[in-house]
């Protein structure tokens, strides 16, 4: 399985904190999640915004990073106040 | 003051430095405060903007009767009294394209205090440009973000986050979240001055005090990165 975790205001967009899916051979981690738009509209809202940070395993990654079995995905809203 | 690695030694770095903060608001406030004292020996502060009475629930340095005033001159005053020692020196125009080099040029750290994208990238470019290093943070409700980028060694603020968040006309920041990202970056400031303990130079603290997850990411340099892409 892979476990995506969604942080701050992302929380509430998707209305969870944490989703797990199965692994599709190859996916890209934006295939994965756009496959879980339909379930998840609020979802949507997230990718269209377009500045979304991605970690996978601890490290930030860009959308199109491969994704497989057993890894952790977590998906952050940069802030931009000072 | 007896810190591994610190010592008198650490001391006369940091009073041989010279820091540029850009932005006297709520990160700006606390990181000008704890450098000031901290003994940095020449401190350039810029802001355009005047004290407004929503900004004291944050921005510690300007206090109510300052309302109106410029925050430059408000940060002054009460920087002089602090610490008579070291140098300070303010200047009040907005930062843009065409002054934003000279502006950094000399400095040993340039800390980005702002509250907007537009002008964080035009500081990553001169900083990334001139080889000065450059701290980040950002804040907004509970939760905020910092990175330190080193010309040259680390990834810089466009590869870590390359596409600017949505402006808000009004967003709620509570003074603490400021204060504690205002004091990561005085604590980044410190260290790559003294050389004392690591920073987050290829690294993003992505910090909640709502339910106290400080997460700590690597972060990669962006092959492509119109800023530093061919460095």
């Amino acid at each position: 399985m892979i476990r995506i975790r969604f942080f701050a205001g992302f929380r509430d967009e998707v209305g969870k904190a944490e989703i797990e899916v199965e692994p599709r051979g190859g996916a890209t981690l934006g295939e994965l999640l756009e496959g879980l738009k339909e379930n998840y509209p609020g979802l949507g809202k997230v990718l269209e915004e377009g500045n979304a940070i991605f970690a996978l395993n601890q490290e930030v990654v860009e959308a199109n990073t491969r994704v497989k079995d057993g890894d952790e995905v977590a998906v952050f809203p940069p802030v931009s106040g000072g | 003051m007896l810190i591994e690695g610190f010592g008198q030694e650490g001391q006369e770095r940091l009073a041989g430095a010279r820091v540029t903060a850009v932005g006297l608001g709520g990160l700006g406030s606390p990181l000008a405060i704890y450098l000031a004292a901290a003994g940095v020996g020449r401190l350039t502060l810029c802001d355009y903007k005047e004290v407004d009475a929503p900004d004291l629930n944050r921005q510690v340095l300007h206090w109510e009767g300052d309302v109106g005033r410029a925050k430059a001159d408000s940060a002054l005053e009460k920087l002089r009294a602090l610490n008579p020692r070291i140098r300070i020196e303010v200047i009040k125009d907005p930062v843009s394209r065409e002054n934003v080099r000279g502006l950094v040029e000399g400095s040993d750290v340039v800390v980005d205090c702002l509250d907007n994208f537009d002008t964080r990238y035009l500081l990553n470019e001169a900083c990334v440009g001139l080889g000065i290093p450059l701290v980040h943070a950002a804040v907004e409700g509970l939760r905020g973000q910092a990175t330190t980028v080193v010309p040259g060694k680390s990834p810089c603020l466009r590869c870590v986050i390359p596409v600017a968040p949505q402006r808000k006309a009004v967003f709620p920041i509570i003074g603490f979240t400021a204060g504690f990202l205002a004091m990561v970056e005085a604590a980044e400031t410190v260290k790559l001055i003294t050389g004392v303990g690591e920073t987050l130079a290829g690294k993003l603290l992505v910090a909640d005090l709502g339910d106290n997850s400080y997460q700590v990411l690597e972060t990669r340099k962006n092959p492509d990165c119109p800023t530093c892409g061919s460095r």
